[in-house]
């Protein structure tokens, strides 16, 4: 009986040998294929190889932005803590070889510590969200744990950024185990804080900010072809892209997709003695990109801004191209208590700072009365210092008598503009549609993040149009005032402002009569020139080379805060060909003639001092 | 003994069988135990070379010595071995368990492994010669003697150990005579136990997920307690037909594969040398034990035979439970795949066990009736 359930035993014993033989046959045979591929992937790592940043030039091919190589001192807590006399000999050792602040060190060492453990506490997050957290307390856990901060804390965290050259070589000669020094590419602008506002910076993004760049999708049509569509959207959540600075404001931002390049990879197999490369993918670098930007202009106008409270636009009427943009105050990005300093030092005014337009919005109200008014050419208002509408008094600076357009700009009188705003009617109000045709209460459309619309309200009587007739209740940019300008420069064409150099974009022409466009004009250039303009006086004092004559139009604006009124002024040279057209704004300065004039013609001399 | 009978009578299948292996498993824990972080090899193949060592002497030892005196000292040895598993409760726990009695700077002894050694030869004593294997009480008897260490080893904790004293007493008592109907009923009892257990507090979280994760395995599952049997998947399967050469296997060498030179050697061995070295190494297995249990058929000695019988239970049932365990067709247990596997105390049990098979075979019966009871001497014994 033994013998047979031996037999039996041993059959039995076969059998189940026989059914693991089975199973075999079919993962290695029937299913060995599918097994290789994912064998092969799990020995692929993939690194991601970082693009070069596009630069940024002026229209002179001056340097406006960039990229330096820094070398920061790494550390990895892990290794750190093993070594001889742990951290204390280690910082010590970093302190001699650096010059590094001990303290410092001690309190950037805690806050990596705080990262770590904020970083551990992500991933065991992250893995409650997949539903893969063993239940707390089981081995599982604690192996998920464990598994965790040791990736966690394998990782380099910096400790001291931008070594000096001097103590950098010692430091990699010693190569003391937990410290590695690692190169990164930092951002820089050669002009300091030049045009920051302009510029903007880079920072991580967030998630949604990332998201809405779409800067994932632009991996998936590039790589395509050689990694598979999962993996890409893989790589770009998690890895090197993701946490990569990209442009947060200004050209940074604007023309982020073109600068930021797009990262390389190398994909390296394990092999059993070390790692090859497999694959690769180069980096493409970001595009430089040259502005209309003119340095030396931008620089006289932050200078005569400095101090102020304002802004300044410098354009090309023919083109659109934007030669300068400076707003005051202004700020240092690498220094943050300049951030919280009063009056906005962060808001680029010259496309944010919504501004009542005052006597500037004259020259429009001639172009609708000489295009909408019969006879307006030749009309002629009297002005006894003000006019009664009902129960309200409106005010004029001075007592004109009687007076015709071409006196009206040079003199800015309220009153003869008063009645054209009231003659072109409301509901409608012809004054507001040209108005609009000129741009005002809609964007430029300059290639700047922020942009401000402004407002035009509806005048709903006599009060309210006379009083929008002299650039009250409506509000502008400098950018679009300058922009609406140009058309007076430029022969009546509405162009689109721009920074990026590059073809002209074509303007739209207004629709002004050509006759009425030169009264207006006129008008304009007696402002600046006829002893009486209210801009003469500033140009007299700046005056510009010989033979160019500017034109333009004060304005002071009242406003709802205190202090005096914000004073404007916005003109362009050389009258007969203009090529730069300038707005400027000094907020609460006053008089626009006394104080913003000035600045203008100081900008437009400097101008031409070099052409 | 005369030196010319042990020549004559030797399984020499069986030693030569065992070498084979030996030498895969070898092969094997050094590739196994490569670490590509430092790229260089463990210490482990070269303590395996010295546990193979220390086993072959026992080998020799367990093959010389009278078989009279396995029976004579096996309660002694029943009664160390227990204290010895006992013993492991006053070292301090390895990843959560007390298996080991740490010589401290020289090796960790598993006595629960020698236990299945001790374990077989006392069932064996006891079960020898009983007429009245047919009732509850002998039966009952032999069940309490495996029952002790299966409850001590259980608690270390050591799912998988623990699991082999079982079937080794019941295979033992049926192979002595036991009815099968009597054995068919004790394991469905034993199964509801299994199921009893599963739901009681007694059982282990991470035990009841690993169980949990082979029934119902799902992606979060195979992350958590699924991953080692993914693993493991990946290296067989990817291994093909004839697979990716000694040293080759990426799984293996970049360390995916986990436990790789014990409990899941036989991944890296599909990974590496393909379904024909797998199917091979299991062939060379199924071989040894075939020509062990065939000693056991063909003695004349009814202790002898149960020793035989014994001594195999665990180590087929450790070649099966592990091997299928790498290609999922059990959930994972911590058994070791005999004679391949890294592991001293595992390796040098299981070559005195297979030293005690072949005594078996070359020594004449022995004297265990008691007075009453005709001893029945082989005929072709008397020269």
């Amino acid at each position: 009986m033994a013998e047979k359930r031996i037999t039996v035993l041993i059959l039995g014993i076969a059998g189940a040998l026989l059914l693991v033989a089975g199973a075999l046959a079919r993962l290695q045979l029937l299913d060995g294929e599918q097994y290789r591929v994912k064998a092969e992937q799990r020995r692929n790592r993939t690194v991601l190889v970082p693009p070069e940043r596009g630069r940024i030039f002026d229209r002179r091919g001056v340097l406006l932005a960039d990229n330096a190589v820094r070398f920061d001192l790494h550390i990895i807590p892990a290794a750190a803590r093993e070594i001889a006399g742990g951290l204390p000999a280690l910082f010590s050792y970093i302190t001699t070889k650096t010059g590094a602040d001990r303290v410092e060190l001690e309190s950037r060492y805690q806050k990596i510590e705080e990262r770590v453990e904020s970083n551990v506490q992500r991933e065991i997050r992250w893995l409650e969200r997949r539903g893969r957290l063993a239940s707390a307390g089981s081995t599982a856990r604690n192996r998920q744990e464990a598994d965790a901060r040791r990736a966690v804390e394998s990782r380099s965290y910096w400790l001291v950024r931008a070594l000096e050259p001097a103590a950098r070589e010692p430091l990699h000669r010693a190569e003391r185990t937990g410290l590695v020094i690692v190169p990164r590419s930092e951002r820089i602008y050669p002009q300091g804080n030049l045009a920051v506002h302009l510029l903007g910076h880079l920072r991580e993004l967030n998630s949604d900010e990332y998201a809405a760049r779409q800067i994932g999708g632009d991996y998936r049509t590039a790589w395509a072809r050689r990694i598979d569509p999962d993996r890409i959207d893989r790589l770009a959540r998690h890895a090197a892209i993701r946490t990569t600075r990209y442009g947060a404001a200004g050209i940074e931002k604007q023309y982020d997709f073109l600068l930021r390049g797009r990262f390389g990879l190398t994909i390296r197999q394990a092999t059993p003695t070390g790692r090859a490369l497999a694959d690769r993918i180069d980096p493409e670098a970001g595009l430089d990109l040259t502005l209309t930007l003119d340095v030396a202009l931008q620089q006289a106008a932050e200078e005569a801004l400095a101090g102020k409270v304002g802004a300044l636009v410098a354009i090309d009427p023919r083109t659109g191209e934007l030669l300068a943009m400076a707003t005051a105050p202004t700020y240092d990005p690498t220094d943050p208590a300049t951030r919280e300093q009063p009056n906005a030092p962060l808001m680029n005014r010259c496309i944010a700072g919504l501004y009542s337009s005052g006597s500037t919005m004259k020259p429009f109200d001639a172009v609708a009365g000489l295009e909408e008014l019969p006879g307006f050419a030749h009309q002629s208002y009297h002005c006894n210092g003000q006019i009664r509408l009902g129960n309200t008094t409106m005010r004029c600076l001075g007592s004109h008598g009687s007076i015709t357009l071409g006196d009206a700009l040079k003199r800015s009188c309220n009153v003869f503009f008063y009645r054209t705003g009231i003659a072109l009617g409301v509901r409608p109000s012809r004054l507001t549609q040209w108005f609009r045709r000129f741009g005002v209460g809609s964007l430029t459309g300059v290639d700047l993040p922020g942009e401000k619309r402004g407002a035009l309200p509806e005048p709903t009587g006599q009060g309210a149009a006379a009083n929008l007739a002299i650039g009250q209740t409506l509000t502008v940019t400098p950018l679009r005032m300058a922009t609406a300008f140009s058309a007076f420069a430029n022969g009546g064409q509405l162009v689109t402002p721009h920074l990026l150099k590059g073809e002209a974009i074509p303007g739209r022409p207004i629709g002004i009569a050509p006759e009425h466009l030169k009264l207006v004009r006129a008008g304009l250039r007696r402002v600046v020139n006829e002893s009486g303009g209210t801009a003469y006086r500033a140009f007299q004092r700046t005056p510009l080379p010989r033979g160019i004559k500017a034109a333009g139009k004060t304005g002071s604006a009242q406003h709802s805060g205190p202090g005096k009124t914000h004073a404007w002024f916005i003109g362009f040279a050389p009258f007969d060909r203009p090529t730069i057209c300038v707005a400027v704004i000094v907020e609460q300065g006053g008089g626009g003639g006394s104080v913003a004039a000035p600045i203008a013609a100081a900008i437009m001399a400097r101008y031409f001092e070099d052409r | 003994m005369i030196r010319g009978t042990l020549y004559r009578r030797m399984p020499w299948s069986i030693p030569l069988l065992i070498s084979a292996l030996l030498v895969i498993g070898l092969l094997f824990v050094r590739s196994a135990s490569y670490r590509p972080a430092t790229g260089s090899v463990t210490a482990d193949p070269y303590k395996q070379a010295i546990w193979i060592t220390l086993g072959a002497a026992l080998f020799v030892a367990c093959l010389l010595v009278k078989t009279q005196r396995f029976a004579d000292w096996i309660g002694w040895l029943y009664g160390a071995g227990l204290l010895a598993i006992m013993a492991c409760y006053l070292f301090p726990a390895v990843k959560g368990a007390q298996r080991w009695i740490a010589l401290d700077g020289l090796a960790k002894i598993q006595p629960s492994e020698f236990m299945k050694v001790i374990l077989a030869l006392a069932l064996a004593r006891f079960l020898t010669h009983r007429p009245d294997l047919h009732r509850v009480r002998p039966v009952a008897g032999a069940l309490l003697m495996a029952a002790v260490p299966t409850v001590l080893v259980f608690r270390q904790p050591d799912l998988g150990t623990a699991t082999l004293f079982i079937p080794m007493v019941m295979v033992m008592l049926w192979v002595a005579g036991a009815r099968t109907r009597l054995l068919g009923g004790l394991i469905v009892l034993g199964v509801l136990a299994a199921v009893g257990f599963y739901f009681s507090p007694l059982i282990k979280p991470h035990q009841k997920a690993r169980i949990d994760a082979f029934v119902n395995p799902s992606p979060a599952s195979e992350q958590r307690e699924g991953y080692q049997l993914a693993e493991s998947k990946i290296a067989i399967g990817s291994g093909g037909l004839s697979g990716k050469g000694l040293g080759e296997g990426s799984q293996n060498f970049m360390g995916q594969v986990p436990f790789d030179n014990s409990d899941f050697i036989f991944a890296v061995i599909g990974e590496e040398w393909g379904f024909v070295g797998a199917v091979g190494t299991l062939g060379l297995l199924l071989a040894l034990i075939v020509r062990a249990l065939g000693v056991a058929a063909a003695s004349r000695d009814p202790f002898g035979r149960l020793v035989v019988v014994g001594l195999m239970t665990p180590i087929a049932m450790q070649t099966v439970v592990n091997s299928a365990m790498t290609v999922g067709l059990v959930p994972i247990t911590g058994m070791t795949l005999p004679l391949i596997s890294y592991g001293g105390s595992s390796m040098i049990a299981t070559l005195a066990a297979l030293g005690i098979v072949c005594n078996i075979a070359v020594h004449r019966p022995i004297v265990l009736a008691t007075e009453s009871y005709p001893v029945h001497l082989p005929p072709t014994d008397s020269p």
